[in-house]
């Protein structure tokens, strides 16, 4: 009986927190002019992607610094979140943010496995979400939720650019992949292969070190170096640090070329230092992008911090960027006004012009940029720019 | 401390107590809080059956729990089975699965066995990852569906939220019922002398795989309420982390009283996204909490209400002697 | 053969690091009873230290001593503080020490902010040698051979020199050797140091393969316990098999099986186990 009684007395308690929210519960937003705009972004800020959610803060938070906190006649509130990169604390921060913090849409994410819950549940809840980084391709597919748009690319759309590339333009044709063994790694591969075997190359080696892996001894072994001319990677952070340093250890580089989405090198590059000296890679942002929004932005980014920006700062600054475009052209931030505006986005951003495709996926400029060594490290130069990259794009579209 | 049976009435009264608080009108973020926050309550009250009364302490408890989700996502996503027929598969296949296992796993203990466990949980991870498009891989499997109870519309929070509180009541009664039986009380016997109670003839091994077993039903009924709240299964579902959160709860909520585990369970959930949604140092934080815990309450969560009377007890004149109370088993 | 040669390599360079991180977990767990499940976290703050003063002094052996002193330093901090209820019952350790994990790795996220690091080799260890037939990193062949000597030193110290004499008498009987006039204290205090501080030495020696980042703490503890109780726990034979048992079976695994490789590395964990519940080389009643 007293066990039992002490149950119901801690569920008591439990709820008892509860009753305080009540008052929270009676109010609801209203849309007044002068109201401010309140946007909820959850990027990781622990676990292996703080690193890369920090990053993509900073841009959202630059952007908005920039003008101010101000859209039209209303301020702009940012409400930051902790996704850790789990979609299960994804999920609930979502909760919190919609149900407690009222904000009147969704953005950032960093790793493609929070997107496609993340995009269910803005489904469920009626809640526009802007995606700046995570690249599920299915979130922008076929069952695509019209409240879902992404701003950065989808996993492949700058691996496509560069299959074709590698073989039409380096004039190499025997690629090995390496990709840890995920749906990012899939998608990418995939891409990467339909175009470079398009333009007449050919894998012949494909590695799939588990998730996370770091130490590649195994798998580099498995590779016939004089049997490729090419090796494609898609590794990242950590993984991609250690794969350079490894390959160069192996003996595998500098002798064969490196091709890899821009994610490679994004965040290690100074810590890849020489190692990373020749690499191709393929993206939606370079520092090496010469228009003057992206000045604009790479000052602003200094005033702030030492450095080039590098491609998550970028596209957490273009995600806020088109937020913000579609909230003044919308004049609203309720959700179907800003969904058509979004949908409508046509817009020059620090990265070049940017359009949705009718999936909500972002139609971009792809940069093909190649690790050069400079004076004091190392720097990325362009060597070829593709305009209006869509998620399946080929070289003859 | 003695056990008492538990009686419909007090039965009645609990459950009528989770009503009343359940008919209160929360707004959609407290209610979602509240439906995951007992899932995971419930969940760690179905361990301390294993880590409480057994004294088997598993890093793999985690694996349960997601198998009944995954169970529930491939049944409605992938093979188009009613929800509720797609839960039970979840469930009785995780249950399968921990009766295959135990006979095996309760060979071993301490340490060996939170070890077996681990890498049974680490396998089973292992297989969700690596499942290809069956299982989603590291992305999981979104888009599981809610069920309805005959007229009655799951797909609600609030409606839901209700139904996770009728199914906690059930699961936990029924866990404490358990704990009350001779089973539960020989478990108990077998966690503090094994040798004297095979010697008085009990099947040790037996009761041992008993333990695991309704621990790892208990764990797939909220595994299952689980993937249905959230729409969505993944590795993250079942890897360790989750193993280490529910036997955190216990042992934070104080080993084999059953309610602790609960309150911790709970508790910690509902902090750990508080605080996740208001600084970034939120590991520090529960870290800190978890060590502030073990110094000033080595018993637990459970230990409070002991203590508690001990003060009174003390602060008047020519008590109960302390000495009786201060021995913890 | 080349993929023989190659993977019993791989399987080596792994097995030595994890030899240096099991080795401390199970002198500490032999002797006092504790799974310090904030090894893995010591690992993690020794190698960033390491990398910090490796980047200031450009030495890889400062960094190395650098990391282990600091994290020997923390491990003696810890132990010091919470002596009590390390030596508490086994589910308070858990939640003590997984404590202790949790808020340093947080810690290490605030200090060096997350971004994943490397330590490089020292230049005369750069480079690769040809080892029957297969071109191989001299850094991982001098790890393995770093293994083999200290697990050689080791043993030595632990079988035949006075100190080690004075540790195992405090595993084997606590209160004999206390009686003896043995500072039982102190050894646990300086064993649960020596213990950290060889995690910290191993996240500076194994940067250069592994490199450093955020998360990494918990994978590599999940490895340690699971050599650490494979091998027997409290036996540093054990310990020392063990590793390499792991590592060997993770390499051609992760070569052959790539998709299934935590079944690989995990199922014969199980089986190990439940055929010999103590361990490879564990004394029966250590639990």
């Amino acid at each position: 009986m007293r066990r039992v009684l002490t149950f119901a007395l801690a569920a008591l308690l439990l709820a008892g927190g509860a009753v305080g929210s009540l008052q929270a519960a009676a109010q609801t937003p209203s849309a007044a002019s002068g109201e401010p705009i309140r946007i909820g972004v959850l990027d990781p800020t622990t676990g292996s992607f703080a690193v890369f959610g920090e990053q993509v803060n900073d841009g959202i938070r630059l952007y908005f610094d920039g003008v101010g906190d101000q859209i039209g006649d209303r301020p702009v509130e940012l409400i930051f979140a902790d996704s850790a990169g789990d979609p299960q604390q994804t999920l609930e921060q979502a909760r919190r943010l919609v149900g407690q913090e009222h904000v009147d849409l969704l953005m950032g994410t960093v790793n493609s496995a929070v997107a496609p819950p993340l995009a269910e549940f803005a489904g469920q809840q009626q809640i526009p979400l802007v995606l700046t980084v995570a690249g599920a391709r299915d979130v922008t597919g076929e069952n695509r939720n019209p409240y879902v748009f992404r701003t950065g690319l989808a996993n492949g759309q700058q691996d496509r650019v560069l299959g074709w590339y590698t073989a039409a333009k380096l004039g190499k044709t025997r690629a090995a992949t390496f990709a840890w063994d995920f749906l990012v790694g899939e998608e990418r591969v995939a891409g990467f292969t339909e175009t470079f075997t398009a333009a007449g190359g050919e894998i012949v080696a494909q590695q799939k070190p588990p998730l996370g892996t770091t130490d590649y001894g195994p798998f580099i072994g498995q590779v016939d170096p004089s049997s490729i001319d090419v090796v494609y990677a898609f590794f990242a952070g950590p993984g991609a640090l250690a794969f350079v340093q490894q390959m160069h250890q192996f003996g595998l580089l500098p002798n064969l070329e490196l091709v890899a989405p821009d994610y490679f090198t994004a965040g290690v590059l100074d810590q890849m230092g020489s190692d990373a000296v020749g690499t191709v890679q393929a993206g939606g942002y370079t520092a090496a992008i010469d228009s003057p929004e992206n000045a604009a932005f790479k000052e602003a980014y200094a005033a702030a911090h030492e450095g080039a920006p590098g491609v998550y700062v970028a596209e957490g600054y273009i995600g806020a960027q088109v937020v913000a475009d579609a909230i003044a052209r919308a004049g609203s931030a309720e959700a179907q006004p800003l969904l058509d505006a979004l949908a409508a986005a046509d817009l020059t951003t620090a990265a070049g012009p940017l359009t949705f495709d009718d999936r909500g996926q972002a139609v971009r400029t792809v940069y093909v940029t190649r690790v050069e060594a400079t004076a004091d490290g190392v720097a990325q130069t362009i060597v070829e720019t593709v305009p209006e990259v869509g998620q399946s794009w080929t070289p003859a579209s | 401390m003695a056990r008492a049976r538990i009686s419909p009435g007090a039965a009645v009264v609990a459950i009528g107590a989770l009503l009343a608080i359940a008919s209160w009108p929360l707004d959609a973020y407290w209610t979602g809080l509240l439906t995951q926050a007992v899932i995971f309550g419930g969940a760690a009250v179905g361990l301390d059956i294993l880590v409480g009364f057994a004294g088997m302490a598993s890093l793999g408890h985690g694996a349960f729990f997601g198998l009944a989700g995954y169970g529930l996502a491939l049944g409605t996503l992938r093979w188009g089975v009613n929800p509720w027929l797609a839960a039970g598969i979840g469930i009785v296949g995780s249950t399968l699965v921990a009766l295959a296992f135990a006979p095996l796993a309760v060979r071993v203990r301490g340490l060996a066995f939170l070890t077996v466990m681990l890498a049974f949980g680490q396998v089973v991870w292992g297989l969700a990852t690596r499942g290809g498009s069956a299982t989603g891989g590291e992305n999981g499997l979104p888009g599981v569906p809610r069920p309805s109870l005959g007229p009655w519309d799951l797909s609600g929070a609030e409606a839901f939220y209700l139904f996770t509180l009728l199914m906690a009541v059930a699961a936990i009664y029924a866990v404490v019922r358990f704990a009350g039986s001779a089973v539960g009380q020989s478990l108990i016997g077998v966690r503090d002398n094994e040798t004297r109670m095979a010697a008085l003839g009990y099947d040790v091994r037996r009761l041992r795989i008993i333990a695991f077993v309704v621990a790892a039903t208990v764990g797939a009924v909220f595994g299952a309420l689980s993937a249905a709240f959230n729409g969505f299964v993944g590795p993250g579902s079942l890897d360790w982390r989750l193993s280490a959160q529910l036997l955190l709860s216990v042992v934070v909520g104080g080993a084999g009283s059953l309610w602790g585990p609960f309150v911790a369970g709970a508790g910690l959930h509902m902090l750990e996204t508080y605080f996740a949604g208001t600084t970034q140092r939120w590991p520090l934080v529960l870290g800190l909490l978890y060590i502030v815990t073990v110094v000033l309450l080595p018993g637990g969560i459970a230990s409070l209400p002991r203590l508690w009377r001990q003060r009174r007890r003390s602060a008047r004149p020519a008590a109960t002697p302390r000495s009786r109370s201060a021995s913890e088993s | 053969m080349h993929f023989l040669v190659f993977q019993t390599l791989n399987g080596l360079t792994t097995g030595a690091l994890l030899f240096f991180l099991a080795s401390g977990l199970t002198v500490v767990f032999g002797l006092m009873r504790i799974l310090n499940l904030a090894h893995g976290a010591l690992f993690l703050f020794g190698g960033f230290v390491g990398y910090t003063i490796g980047e200031r002094t450009g030495s890889f052996v400062l960094a190395a001593v650098a990391g282990a002193l600091a994290a020997g330093l923390l491990g003696l901090v810890i132990q010091q503080a919470f002596s009590r209820t390390l030596l508490g019952s086994p589910f308070n350790q858990v939640l003590l020490t997984l404590g202790i994990a949790f808020a340093i790795g947080n810690v290490v996220l605030w200090i060096w902010g997350g971004a994943p690091r490397l330590i490089r080799p020292p230049e005369v260890l750069n480079g690769s040698v040809a080892v029957a037939g297969v071109f191989y990193p001299i850094y991982r062949l001098f790890l393995i051979g770093l293994a083999l000597l200290a697990g050689a030193l080791l043993w030595i110290f632990w079988e035949r020199s006075r100190i080690g004499a004075v540790v195992r008498a405090c595993v084997d009987d606590r209160p004999m050797a206390a009686a003896m006039g043995i500072p039982v204290d102190r050894v646990f205090a300086a064993v649960f140091a020596v213990g950290a501080a060889l995690a910290g030495l191993t996240g500076v020696l194994g940067a250069p393969v592994l490199g450093l980042s955020i998360g990494l703490e918990f994978d590599v503890l999940l490895l340690a316990v699971v050599v650490v109780v494979v091998g027997g726990i409290g036996s540093l034979t054990g310990a020392f098999v063990g590793s390499m048992a792991v590592g060997l079976i993770d390499a051609f695994g992760k070569a052959r099986f790539p998709e299934i490789s935590y079944f690989t590395l995990f199922a014969p964990v199980i089986l190990i186990l439940l055929l010999r519940p103590n361990g490879l080389f564990g004394r029966a009643g250590v639990e």
